[in-house]
């Protein structure tokens, strides 16, 4: 994983950095920041299902810092989650974002979850009727 | 629009935890655990909800806020104050609150800015635990009937107090 790691520093062009946050999970350091202040959640780990690929997911933090404020705890909540998601071509696993990439795509990849983290988090207006003002 | 007396009283006045959800413990769900109490004023008529979070996987990644339900369409619920635990080890942000227990805060400026996340952060020792965090933060927004919600942290007032008065 280590040497999965430098390829994707490098293909970030040194802009990025990543700490081991557990034993084989590891989180990107960069420059993207919610509202408040704090960096956007994006760990990588090696994907369960592509040999030599990588998982990048949030943990299930986006949803977390969503449920400061707001939960999605009704069909039409989950609908328009679940749009964002098709339109952001990533997957949810219990409450976890991810998708997975070869080692040399991590980059865009990061920042379809890093749209989606964003955005997900203006999902209170979206779900009160400002929808179409969000979807890009 | 809140000022900054009426944020900083609105923190502190005392407060009485009208229920919570679940009753004991926490649920789990998405990958997180989640307690949400509904709060009302010792005095008045103000109306407050505290939301306790940790990642069930980074138990480190916690966050207990206070909401202002303001129950005036302009003011709308307002996080007035989040403790939080650190989001790692290594960050991004200027002065490194990232990944260190730290504390957001809503001010005046921000709100005159048109910005309603409490951007304010303060790196803090007061804490190191989500418990020892839960009691800082009661004591913080003068929640008084928090013992009988929370009887695992009993003890734990104690150490806190001890330690705040170093």
């Amino acid at each position: 994983m280590s040497q999965v790691i430098e390829i994707v520093k490098k293909g970030f062009d040194g802009q990025v950095d990543f700490y081991e946050r557990r034993a084989g999970l590891w989180q990107l350091i960069f420059p993207v920041f919610h509202e408040d202040g704090d960096m956007i959640d994006i760990f990588v780990s090696s994907s369960p299902t592509k040999n030599g690929w990588v998982r990048i997911k949030d943990m299930g933090l986006t949803l977390m810092r969503l449920s400061y404020v707001f939960e999605v705890n009704t069909p039409t909540k989950e609908r328009i989650l679940e749009t964002l998601l098709v339109q952001n071509g990533v997957m949810e696993d219990e409450g976890e974002f991810y998708l997975d990439s070869p080692p040399d795509m991590v980059l865009p990849k990061c920042d379809a979850i890093c749209r989606l983290s964003a955005k997900g988090l203006q999902y209170e207006a979206m779900a009160k009727g400002y929808y179409q003002v969000f979807v890009l | 629009m809140l000022n900054q007396d009426e944020i900083n009283n609105l923190i502190s006045c005392p407060k009485l935890v009208e229920n919570s959800e679940p009753s004991k413990g926490m649920n789990i769900e998405k990958r997180s655990q989640r307690k949400n109490l509904e709060l009302k004023a010792a005095q008045g008529k103000h109306l407050f909800r505290v939301f306790i979070r940790q990642s069930t996987e980074l138990l480190e990644d916690f966050s207990i806020g206070l909401t202002y339900r303001s129950g005036d369409k302009e003011t709308g619920s307002l996080t007035l104050i989040r403790f939080n635990g650190n989001h790692g080890e290594a960050d991004w942000s200027k002065d490194g609150h990232y990944s260190s227990f730290h504390i957001h805060r809503i001010t005046e400026d921000l709100l005159e800015q048109g910005i309603r996340e409490p951007k304010e952060t303060e790196i803090t020792t007061r804490y190191s635990t989500l418990e020892e965090a839960l009691a800082e933060f009661f004591n913080e927004i003068s929640l008084e009937n928090w013992l009988g919600y929370f009887p695992e942290l009993r003890q734990l007032p104690l150490m806190v107090t001890v330690e705040g008065q170093k």
